[in-house]
This record gives C-alpha cells, structure tokens and sequence, in this order.
C-alpha cells in the first residue's frame, strides 16, 4: 500500500528514523543492530519411478536476509528475499526477487505505533491473524498502519489498515481492523484465583467491484467476540466470529450464506495428568482479501486444523487439511505420567499421551431458500465423516542411556472431500517404534522404526530414520519411506548431513521427495515429488 | 521494485552496517509475550536478573526441541547448584496447539518457566529461523551466546560455558 501510494513517504520516514538512530546513536547511546540469513535450494534430477522429469529449470533456491535495527524506543528494519526460481511447490507469485518488508516503529507504555509492514493476530486469529509459515511460503503480512493503545492497565486496543503481501506486490483489497482485548481482574483490580477477559474484534475488507451482481459487495464485515477464564485448577475460553456473505473463488463466488464459526477450549491439570477439549464448528470461514485469490493466497483469517499435528514421517501421509466452507468437531488431549518408582513408571516415571479428534461436515440437509442468512446448520454434524484420528503415545526412559518412544495412530482419511478426487475413505494404522541411545557423552544414535497399514490408496508403507549425532557440530541420517503396498513398490529414500556452529547451520541432504500435501500448523500446501540435493543454510546475530 | 527503492533500501541498510559492533549494553529485545497462565508480560521480565538465562525455544510438536529440554532437565539440579542459572522455555505453539502447550508441560514436570509465543513475535525480533534454537542471555540483558538445533550433548557444551561465563565474571 505505501509503496504504491505514499512510496515516498514511506521511504521518508525510514530514512528519517534510520538517520536519527545513527546520529543519535553516534553521540552517545547505542542501538541494537540484528539480523538473519536463511537459503534453501534444490538441484533436481531426472527420476523415472516417480514419473518426474526435472523441470526446465534445474535449481530451485528460496533466500531471505532480514535486518533489524532497534534505538531505545524506536526501531526500523528490512527483509530482501530472492526466489532464483522458488523450490518446486512454492506458490509462482513468489517468482523474482526484491524488498517485501520494512517497518519503521515506536513503542512506549501507552502506545505502540508501526508504519510498513507488520504481523498481528486477534484473538485466537479467526478473524485476523497476519504471519509468515517461510516451509508454505505464506508471508500475509499487512502493509500499512498498525496502532496498539494501553491507555489503563488491563486495557489493550488495536487499529490497523493496510494491504497484505503478495508474493512482491501487494494484494488487491485493503484490510482493516479493531480489536480490544479487556482484563476485568487487572482494570477492576480484582484479587483472586480466578483471572476473567473480555475481547472483541471488527476486521472489514474493502475491493472494487464494478461487475453486476448484487451479492458481491465492496466491504466484507466480519467481527467476534471472545472470553477467557483462567483458574489455578483450569482454563475455558470462547470465541465467536459472524462474517458476511462473501462470494468468492474459493466457494464458487457463493452468493449465500454468512460465515460463521464458534471456538471453546478446556484444559485442567493436576499433579501428573492433564487433559484439554477443544469444540470447534466452522461455515463459510475462508476470509480472503482479494475475492479472486486461491491456494494459500491472502487470507485475512487463521483457520488451522484441529488435529495433533504428529512429529513422525508415515502419519504425515495423511494429514488433514481444514474444510473452510464447513466443518464441525472435537479434540481431546490426555496426558498422564506414571511416576517414578510406581508399578507402571519403574526408575524413571513412564509418560502417556492419548489424543483424539474427529471432524465431520456440517449438516446442510434443510433447504436454503433465497436471502436465507446461513446455509447450514452448522451447530449440527452430517454423517459424513471428514478426518478421525486416534493416538496413543508412551514415552519410556529405560535407563541412563536409553529411551523408548512407541506411536500408535489410528487415521481415519476421506480423501474424497479433502483432495477433491474420487476415492474411497482411507482407513489406515501406523506404528513407529523410535530409540534414543546415548553412546557417550556427546555420541548418539536415533532409530525409527515405522509401518502403516491400509487397504485404499497406495497400500501399505515401511519407513526408517537413523540418526548419528556428535554434539556439538555434526549429524547424519538415512531414511526411507518403502510404498512396498504400492504397484511401483518405490523407496523414497533420503541421506544427508548436518552441520551447526552457533547460530549457523549448513544442511546437505540428497534423495527422493514424497509428493503430497505438506502441511505446518495446519495450513497445508500441495508439493510435487521430486529427487535431488538440497542444500540449507541459515544464520543470525545481534550485536 | 524501481532504481528509487532499492537505492533507499541499499541506504538504509549501509547506515545499519556502520553500526556494527558498536553496541554492547542490553541487546535482548523487549516484545509481549504471554506467560502460561495466559497473561501479556514483556520478554525482558522473563530473564534472570542476577544471573544467566537459557532461552530454549520449541513447541509441542516439535521432538528434537522436547529432546533438548527433557536432557537439561535430567541436569537441571546440578546446573542450578553450580551456576547462577534459570531456563525458560517459549513455545512457538500456535492457534493450533497453544492450548495444549499447559497440559504437555505439567506432564513433563519441567521445572522451567514457560511463555507462549503464539504469533512468533519474538522469535521473529530474534531473528530465528527454525526451532529448537537456544539464546544465553547474561544479567545486563546482553545476548552472550546462541545455538541453532539440538544434538544430544550439546547440553554438557552449554553448560561448560555457562561455568566458564560465571569464572569470567568472577574476574572482573
């Protein structure tokens, strides 16, 4: 936004800053100057049994470089990043390379004021959370004015307006936003075990319409309301999000039905055990800034999948992607540890680890008539189940040495609804079996050992990692993942080596690369399989 | 991006460069976090003020992180007694699993302090790329050492400096 429309301005005041940091910071007092360095790249080759010909272009290489420069209470700072092409599955928009952020920013006790580019979540982030996933290429970060208030103590307010990052432009519609957040104990000076807020938050959407239908409008409302309550014994918060009717690519440009989406957590613990529950039901949620965007383009909102998000190779087959347009389901969470020297904890205690989460499509059976605010039911579930996901993990120190990790996963996929291609529901089983060994003091050995079983898709799978590691610098690993169940029976298999040094640390891994939905945090992108080297760097200081 | 910008950017940056080295009084960035009962508090309220602090950030989904913090904890008593040193865990949890990051920990019975991160804000102050990553800062908020990744043992080089840190100190 300021690059387009206030380009110099915007350029004026960094340099006005920049230049008062440096001379002030000539005369006596001393900034903080910090700054990070990250490269991915791949070189690919020709691989027959995954059907990849490398693409035209042989390399792909994703850098970023981010300086931060803080003076007392202002600071300023940059990121260049250069896509030399992006790596494959990175999104196109990413092509080329170039500044795509700058900041200038002054904070006190009453006030924090950010010019250029910023990141920023309300409340759980359904209605508004900007961010940056660099392993999905996602940087939605708004470029414009973010003002943050704390007039009285247990009172924070929040005013933004600005345009979101796309790839090195910036996306078509404008974004703003309020949110308040409301701490009752702090404001009324309350004493007591129970901790009581209050927030609430208004985030409009603003894009040109000129076509002729009378759905799409130029401003796209949506607000929410939230409460946390926090006890020494337990915590429970809601959120509650109405958004208007929003015609768009991602829901057929739509002309019915609000959005609508209701969040509540739980969690208590005591001394050993602790559990969480997680409800959520969500109906048309997909809450863009530019009407026509896709894939992971310029989402204003936050939506991620309410499942364990599981630390091993096999269960990631079959990740689940959240259902924007209407899902409705529960999490709980148990952990438990048999303490030390009970029947079942032995020396060192044994830990358990039950999670489970099923989520189905919202009921949508009543008939939507013309003007109908909502178009399902969306406190109701229909039969058909989109993801189920059953685990159980048990931790084990079996000695000063040794440690035992065993996963059982029960993964129920309809891949059908989640892919969007004709299948049958993926019902699978995994098993990984993981072993820390420590040969020394600074000597170790990790082995995985994995299967996953099912009948639909492409059959069962065996895996493996080891790990040799010597602290503090080096480590190197195989693994495979063997589709033996498939009709190709292809190992996609991968070595490499790492090598840290502070702050600093080179990567080199050569091998095939599963394809698939890859997904962090619950935002999933779709990657191609490919094989190759790929070679990883990263740094950062602060002086 | 046009000649204009990126001879503004390339100022910018140059100006920032001649500042190298200069700085060496507090450099560890204040930015709002949230403390596990779900309260703001700054990042510099997190830090020991009479000693070192052991920033490990991680989260719950992340193995080699909870590696790293399940082998200092074997080790923990013995540090405390030797070092004037506490360690903070800031879990880089998000919308997704933030609400488990309490339940995880009471489980592990991890005697550090845990803060939540949940938009990355400091992580991204301290220029961190991937997790698990460690930062040391000492009493005067100076940032004196920083680990990228976890290799198990890297907690017995830790702690080494740690004690060579603290002779230092003594010295001077």
């Amino acid at each position: 936004m300021f690059f387009k429309l206030m380009s110099n301005r915007t350029l004026q005041a960094l340099f006005l800053l920049g230049f008062v940091a440096f001379s002030t910071h000539a005369q006596n007092k001393k900034g903080v100057l910090s700054g990070g360095f990250q490269s991915e790249s791949q070189y690919y080759v020709d691989d027959e049994l995954i059907n990849t010909t490398s693409p035209s272009e042989k390399i792909g290489s994703n850098n970023y470089f981010k300086l931060d420069y803080v003076y007392g209470d202002f600071s300023v700072g940059v990121r260049y990043e250069a896509y030399m092409p992006p790596m494959l599955g990175y999104p196109v928009v990413l092509e080329g390379e170039g500044i795509v952020n700058r900041y200038a920013s002054y904070k006190n006790d009453f006030l924090k004021l950010t010019v250029g580019n910023f990141y920023e979540q309300f409340g759980s982030g359904l209605t508004l959370r900007a961010y940056e996933e660099r392993l999905l290429g996602i940087d939605n970060s708004i470029d414009g004015i973010n003002v943050k208030l704390m007039p009285v103590d247990g009172i924070e307010l929040t005013f933004l307006a600005g345009q979101q990052r796309l790839g090195f432009e910036t996306g078509a519609g404008t974004v703003r936003g309020v949110d308040g957040i409301f701490r009752l104990n702090d404001i009324m000076q309350w004493e007591g075990n129970l901790g009581i807020s209050l927030g609430g938050s208004l985030v409009s959407k603003y894009q040109l319409y000129t076509g002729p239908v009378d759905e799409i409008k130029e401003d796209v409302n949506s607000y929410s309301g939230r409460f946390a309550l926090d006890h020494s014994l337990f915590n429970f918060s809601a959120e509650f999000v109405e958004k208007d009717i929003d015609p768009q690519n991602t829901n057929g440009y739509n002309t019915r039905g609000k959005g609508r989406a209701l969040l509540g957590t739980f969690s208590t613990v005591q001394k050993g055990i602790g559990f969480s529950w997680t409800f959520r039901t969500i109906e048309n949620m997909d809450f863009r800034s530019d009407r026509d965007a896709s894939l992971t383009n310029l989402w204003i909102n936050y939506i991620p999948a309410e499942t364990r998000q599981h630390g091993y190779l096999l269960p990631n087959i079959y990740p689940y992607a959240v259902q924007l347009n209407g899902e409705i389901g529960n999490q709980f969470n148990l952990n438990y540890t048999f303490a030390k020297e009970s029947l079942l904890g032995g020396k060192y205690g044994t830990g358990i680890a039950l999670n489970y989460a099923k989520f189905n499509k919202i009921d949508r059976s009543a008939p939507v008539e013309e003007g109908e605010a909502f178009t399902g039911n969306f406190l109701r579930a229909s039969d058909t189940t989109l993801y189920r996901d059953f685990n159980v993990e048990i931790t084990k120190k079996l000695s000063k040495r040794v440690k035992i990790i065993l996963d059982y996963v029960a993964l129920n996929y309809n891949r059908q609804e989640i892919e969007g291609v004709p299948s049958d529901n993926v019902i699978s089983h995994i098993g990984v079996l993981e072993l820390q060994y420590r040969l020394k003091k600074r000597k170790s050995l990790r082995v995985e050992l994995q299967h996953l079983s099912t009948e639909q898709d492409l059959g069962n799978w065996a895996g493996f990692v080891t790990e040799y590691s010597m602290a503090p610098h080096w480590s190197f690993f195989v693994a495979d993942q063997y589709n033996y169940g498939g009709e190709d029976k292809v190992h996609y298999f991968q070595g490499g080596f790492s090598y840290s040094n502070r702050a600093t640390r080179i990567a080199l891994n050569y091998g095939r690369q599963r394809g698939g939905l890859i997904c962090v945090g619950g935002v999933c992108r779709f990657v191609p399989a490919a094989t190759g080297f790929t070679l990883s760097m990263s740094t950062s200081f602060t002086k | 991006m046009n000649y204009k910008e990126k001879l503004a950017a390339c100022t910018l940056v140059c100006m920032l460069l001649v500042s190298i080295g200069v700085a060496q009084e507090a450099n560890f960035p204040s930015i709002t976090v949230r403390n596990i009962e779900n309260k703001q508090i700054e990042s510099s309220e997190m830090l020991n003020k009479d000693g070192y602090t052991v920033i490990s950030f991680w989260a719950t989904w992340c193995k080699p992180c909870i590696r790293e913090l399940n082998n200092i904890n074997d080790l923990y008593e013995e540090w405390t007694e030797e070092v004037n040193v506490e360690v903070v865990a800031v879990s880089i949890d998000d919308a997704r699993s933030s609400a488990k990051v309490g339940v995880f920990v009471n489980s592990k019975d991890w005697p550090f302090d845990v803060y939540l991160d949940v938009n990355s804000d400091l992580k991204r102050a301290l220029n961190i790329n991937n997790i698990p990553h460690s930062i040391v800062v000492d009493k005067n908020g100076q940032i004196v050492r920083e680990h990228s990744g976890y290799l198990p043992g890297d907690e017995y080089e830790l702690y080494d400096e740690l004690v060579e840190m603290q002779k230092k100190d003594a010295q001077n």
